[in-house]
């Protein structure tokens, strides 16, 4: 990757050290889960990454409020670096969802409320993406897939609402939610140590994703 | 194959996937840094305004 767009070399070090952490954390620290098994290792990485989905939703939106609000090329930059890495935080959500709902469920995917939803928010990302790839003009662009970036930030309550709205295979939330008997320490921690580090390389992604844009702005005369 | 087995093999594949959706998306940009470094319109030089026309 070219220097010019590559985040701080110590940002990059402590994201690598958080990683390795967390995976150690995962696999040596973390008790293995009576009734699944070692599968139930994988919602460590899963809950995070959702995490990271939902935040690129949330960045995407906020910056495509931004563009609106005629806040120019700066915003749109942010809008569509969050929306590229969110898709592939999205996608491995959905592919890290449906390996451990068969090893749980016995099915692959299910049409519960909660996966469609999140197969809903990756429809939009990736239609965000697609609209930005078909319009030529800059600024006509930048705004027309901003009401799309809007849209995706509308439909992430729902997603995370729906696991207690409808009768959902999915499981609801045990860390943050007041009423649950919630997890073992040692399941606690690693979880939300795993969290941190999926949010470590979902920033570092967007800091050198925010670089390649900025030089394709530049190329573009925007920048 | 024995539960525990396709168990780990099942865990195994998720943090792969993991890995390789992070892996997928450095090669993409990656890509996108060597696509912009050798665009005709950036080698075109000194252009203030639309790219690849002269200043």
């Amino acid at each position: 990757m070219s220097s010019k767009t590559a985040p701080p070399a110590p940002f990059i070090a402590v994201t690598a050290l958080a990683l390795l952490g967390a995976l150690a954390a995962i696999f040596f620290y973390a008790p293995r889960e009576a009734v699944q098994g070692e599968v139930q290792r994988v919602l460590y990485i899963h809950v995070g990454t959702a995490l990271a989905a939902y935040v690129s939703f949330l960045v995407t939106a906020a910056a495509s409020v931004a563009v609106l609000a005629g806040r120019g090329a700066g915003a749109d930059r942010l809008a569509r670096s969050a929306a590229i890495v969110g898709v592939v935080f999205t996608t491995i959500v959905l592919a890290t969802g449906a390996v451990w709902g068969r090893a749980v469920w016995g099915v692959w995917w299910t049409w519960d409320a909660r996966l469609t939803t999140t197969l809903v928010l990756w429809f939009v990302q990736a239609g965000y993406l697609l609209l930005r790839g078909w319009i030529d003009d800059p600024r006509r662009r930048g705004r027309l897939a901003a009401y799309i970036g809007i849209l995706g930030a509308v439909i992430v309550p729902v997603n995370y609402m729906s696991a207690y709205w409808w009768r959902t295979l999915h499981p609801q939330p045990t860390v943050i939610a007041p009423d649950s008997p919630g997890l073992p320490p040692a399941m606690a921690y690693t979880l939300i140590g795993a969290a941190a580090a999926v949010m470590l390389v979902w920033g570092l992604m967007l800091w050198w994703q925010m670089g390649i844009e900025r030089a394709a702005d530049r190329l573009e005369g925007l920048a | 194959m024995p539960a525990w087995d396709s168990n780990l093999l099942m865990l195994a594949i998720a943090y792969l996937t993991f890995f390789l959706g992070v892996a997928g998306w450095a090669v993409y940009a990656r890509g996108r840094i060597r696509a912009l470094a050798s665009d005709p319109d950036r080698r075109a030089g000194d252009c203030p305004g639309r790219p690849g026309e002269k200043g």
